[in-house]
């Protein structure tokens, strides 16, 4: 009876929340869209590169689905390892297939690059057998080497997808068909494929989403001649100084997003991953026969190779010196990141972008957790409200990165305000791409919470203050550490958004690992794999934690009425 | 004491309580029983203080507490599914309401333990909700309820979630418990059984509405409806018109039979349904009030026997005796007038 008063906390419950999208996202997407018009009034139709913005696009959707399709086709088999056999060094490869997915792009592109760049281990290996002057393998800037990268970077979230709804394909039914005379074949095409397709399609919808925005990895892996929607809108703002078509662009990469996230959403699909595929033993088996024993082999020789092999080279390349006296180990590359050389582009020792990365990510998910927390809390107040408010907090669900760089930039990071907002820039953009990451957690969470819980906390005397302190509170911290550690892990590598806000003096990692890479000499490759080899520890760590949050879940242990003994 | 006043209620457009008023006594134990999903779980919430209303008052002691917050009202809801705190344990649980009272820590102690030795759940105190049994639960929940003394207990179906065997043993406790305390329970339940032992008093919720209320023994042997007398299990139904209304006679297809004095008049020629329950029949010893069947089938029950009858024209029925009859066999059936429920045949409704 009193919940549905409005009174001046349940206003402000809701006005933070949206008062915080609308100074941070719409303000800045309404900064792009004006810069854009402005231009367009002046000159129309034909003041701008529409060549460019052909080709950029065209580039971005083809490259986007090659990648796709090329992810599908490794991660179909590899889902299908996980969610039918049992066999050694599984627990292994599911935690080395978990990990690329939360990796920043800087690191996976680093990693690529210590294997099979110019200087990467593969190339350096080559050119010391067979005597060579040059890296055989020129693979760096090539498609090649972004599609590669790509199917590195979201086998996983196949596998994921794909893998928890195959484990749910009960044997019986397949084995069902088989007795019933359909061959292997049919009980594929007839039984299994219907059962798994909307896992099937949510996998690849996702993936062409993360395919259709990635940014880091184009522009470290791919080189000057490609650019996709997002890397030309950082190109034309850095280099070219050209607002107005990266606003441009920016408008029909936001178009496109929302389009993908919309499908997405509309299909009643979630843009979630589900954290890792627990295995449903009674669909398990050991491989028996000599194709099942080959297939398990491969395969998992294959996943090794394709997801662990990269950053094995990473931290090989970040732990082993070459000089005159050959090679060794050494932490030469870790100690120098405490120096502040003259020679350093910074003004300051590298490892500070460690704790600059820190201090943002920790300020980035508790902005995030505690925004999360309040719209969690606001939306099921009202049904019509939280209805606007869930369509607003769609749309930066289906904005780039970039996009969230260039308008913040753009409203905030010139003129007269800039001063005053710069330091917050950063932790204010991860915290928007991470909201709806924290939010896909807080919320079923908290929708779990059975009402009649809450009801007897009211009976027993517990005002509504007191229900959230005491019952709900303790229920859900599970998953809201969770989505903070979510939240850090995507603030600590967050590259996109960052590359338009950071400052020279205040780098965050990736944007280090990005200018060291780009540099010469063995010293600054050697630091930028060292960089990245911490980035790549705290994001692993994270999971971890993640991953042990996860155990005695609350869901696991919900009152079931066990029969008496 | 509880008044409730005209209550209406809407759910998802459809009416799922409709004109609800009663008032209920200092220490008197109220049973409603109806089927499930007839709204008696949003009465207990609404009286909780836990739902909005379209209209009525909730009043206690004459006083409107129909906007009070559920939180202040200090009326005590059990759940059907205990709704135990699962991150508690079960001391926890328990002194959950004294908690919020902001008691001294010694106070709540010796409460809790009071508590839990009432419902003999004091070696369970450290243990989690959850590696609990459901009869467990159940204790746990009622020692929660009862520890902040609350001015008005309700239970919605206490024992609904249990299996036989132990519902019937823990109903002999919460009996045992609910004497002790002296103050009115609302208790909830789909189950007539469970009604009869608990009930001073019945309200049957049917369709939004309370269509009948009384001791126990007045509802279940003069049902006002039809509708009620099935509900109760009296599966029995012979229709035909009224011959004579003082004493009430009815021609059936199958004899004459004479009632016992009922809720309502009947004219004569008015067409109506008899019902028989199961203990109204034996064996006749003359002519009078008598139906000529077939034993079709005997089913051993431990008290007796269901047996299976058929009428001359085909009707089936089923009575309970004492001892078994020979299968096939035909007997002639006595009914005992005051056993007899009458009511105006509703169209529509075959026999």
């Amino acid at each position: 009876m009193q919940s549905k008063r409005w009174n001046a906390g349940r206003l402000a419950l809701w006005l933070l929340p949206l008062g915080f999208l609308l100074a941070f996202y719409f303000f800045p997407l309404g900064k792009i869209a004006a810069l854009s018009l402005s231009k367009w009034r002046q000159n129309g139709l034909t003041g701008w590169d529409w060549g460019l913005v052909g080709r950029t696009a065209g580039f971005t959707f083809y490259q986007a689905v090659l990648s796709t399709l090329l992810t599908l086709v490794v991660g179909m088999p590899a889902a299908y390892l996980f969610s039918r056999f049992r066999f050694r060094g599984k627990g292994f490869l599911r935690v080395a297939s978990t990990l690329p997915f939360i990796l920043p792009t800087v690191v996976v592109a680093a990693a690529f690059n210590a294997l099979i760049g110019p200087h990467g281990w593969l190339n350096q290996g080559l050119m010391a057998a067979f005597q060579l002057a040059q890296p055989p393998i020129v693979i760096q800037n090539s498609l090649a080497a972004i599609l590669l990268a790509h199917v590195f970077y979201n086998t996983s979230i196949v596998i994921r997808v794909v893998s928890t709804a195959w484990e749910g394909v009960d044997l019986r039914l397949e084995n069902a068909a088989r007795t019933l005379g359909a061959s292997p074949a049919r009980v594929f095409r007839q039984v299994t494929l219907p059962l798994i397709r909307p896992a099937l399609i949510s996998a690849f919808l996702l993936v062409f989403l993360f395919d259709f925005t990635s940014f880091g990895v184009i522009l470290m892996l791919g080189g000057p001649q490609f650019s996709t929607l997002e890397v030309e809108i950082y190109i034309q703002t850095m280099q070219f100084l050209n607002l107005p078509l990266a606003g441009l662009l920016s408008l029909i990469q936001l178009v496109f997003c929302m389009g993908i996230t919309a499908l997405i959403i509309g299909t009643g699909r979630s843009l979630s991953v589900p954290v890792m595929p627990r295995g449903n033993q009674e669909n398990l088996r050991k491989p028996k026969k000599a194709p099942e024993k080959l297939f398990v082999f491969i395969m998992s020789f294959f996943l090794v190779f394709l997801l662990v092999m990269p950053l094995i080279a990473l931290v090989g390349q970040a732990l082993i010196v070459s000089d005159q006296n050959g090679w060794h180990l050494s932490l030469q590359y870790f100690r120098q990141l405490f120096v502040n050389s003259r020679q350093s582009i910074f003004y300051v020792p590298p490892i500070d972008a460690l704790r600059n990365s820190l201090l943002y990510a920790l300020t980035a998910s508790s902005l995030a957790l505690g925004l999360g927390m309040l719209l969690a809390i606001a939306t099921r107040a009202s049904r019509i409200l939280s209805r606007v408010l869930n369509w607003l907090v769609l749309l930066p669900l289906g904005t780039s990165a970039v996009t969230f760089g260039l308008g913040l930039y753009l409203a905030f990071g010139t003129g007269r305000t800039a001063l005053r907002w710069y330091p917050l820039l950063i932790p204010l953009a991860h915290a928007l791409i991470a909201l709806p990451f924290v939010l896909n957690l807080i919320e079923p969470a908290l929708n779990a919470i059975p009402a009649n819980l809450k009801w007897a906390a009211r009976t027993l005397g517990a005002s509504p203050r007191a229900v959230w302190r005491r019952v709900e509170l303790p229920i859900i911290w599970r998953s809201a550490l969770t989505a903070f550690v979510y939240a850090f892990a995507i603030s600590l590598g967050e590259f996109g958004a960052t590359s338009f806000l950071t400052r020279p003096d205040i780098p965050t990692l990736p944007i280090a690992v990005y200018r060291y890479l780009n540099l010469p000499g063995s010293l600054n490759y050697g630091q930028a794999m060292a960089m990245s080899v911490i980035l790549l520890a705290v994001c692993a760590l994270s999971m971890f934690l993640v991953d042990r949050l996860q155990l005695p879940g609350w869901s696991d242990n919900t009152r079931k009425v066990q029969p008496d003994a | 004491m509880l008044e409730i006043r005209n209550i209406h209620k809407y759910y998802e457009k459809q009416l799922l309580l409709d004109d609800i008023s009663f008032t209920l006594g200092a220490d008197e134990t109220v049973c409603l029983l109806g089927p499930s999903g007839g709204g008696k779980s949003t009465l207990l919430r609404i009286i909780a203080g836990l739902e909005e209303l379209e209209s009525g008052q909730v009043l206690w002691d004459g006083q409107d507490i129909t906007h009070e917050p559920a939180h202040l009202r200090r009326f005590g809801l059990m759940f059907q599914d205990y709704a135990l705190f699962p991150h508690m344990n079960v001391r926890e649980n328990v002194a959950f309401g004294l908690r919020m009272q902001r008691l001294p820590d010694d106070e709540i102690h010796r409460r809790t333990d009071e508590a839990l030795a009432l419902v003999n759940m004091n070696a369970f105190a450290k243990r989690r909700v959850t590696d609990l049994s459901g009869g467990e639960q159940q204790r746990v929940a009622l020692a929660r309820a009862l520890v902040p003394h609350p001015r008005l207990l309700m239970l919605d179906e206490p024992l609904g979630a249990l299996d036989r065997a132990l519902r019937e043993q823990l109903s002999e406790d919460l009996r045992a418990v609910l004497q002790q305390m002296d103050i009115p329970v609302i208790y909830v339940t789909h189950d007539q059984e469970e009604a009869f032992t608990f009930g001073d008093r019945l309200f049957i919720l049917h369709e939004g509405r309370i269509i009948q209320s009384g001791s126990p023994d007045q509802v279940y042997n003069h049902p006002d409806s039809l509708w009620l007398a099935a509900f109760f299990g009296h599966k029995n139904r012979l229709d035909g018109h009224v011959v004579e209304s003082e004493p009430l006679r009815v021609r059936t297809a199958d004899g004459l039979l004479e009632c016992g004095p009922q809720s309502q008049e009947y004219q004569k020629g008015q067409i109506v349904t008899v019902v028989l329950p199961l203990d109204a029949a034996s064996l006749a010893a003359d002519e009078k009030n008598t139906l000529d069947a077939w034993v079709k089938d005997i089913r051993f029950q431990g008290m007796g026997y269901m047996i299976d009858f058929q009428l001359a024209h085909g009707q089936e029925m089923t009575f309970f005796f004492n001892e078994s009859l020979p299968r096939g066999g035909q007997v002639r059936l006595a009914l005992q007038p005051h056993s007899i429920l009458c009511f105006p045949k509703i169209e529509g409704q075959g026999t």
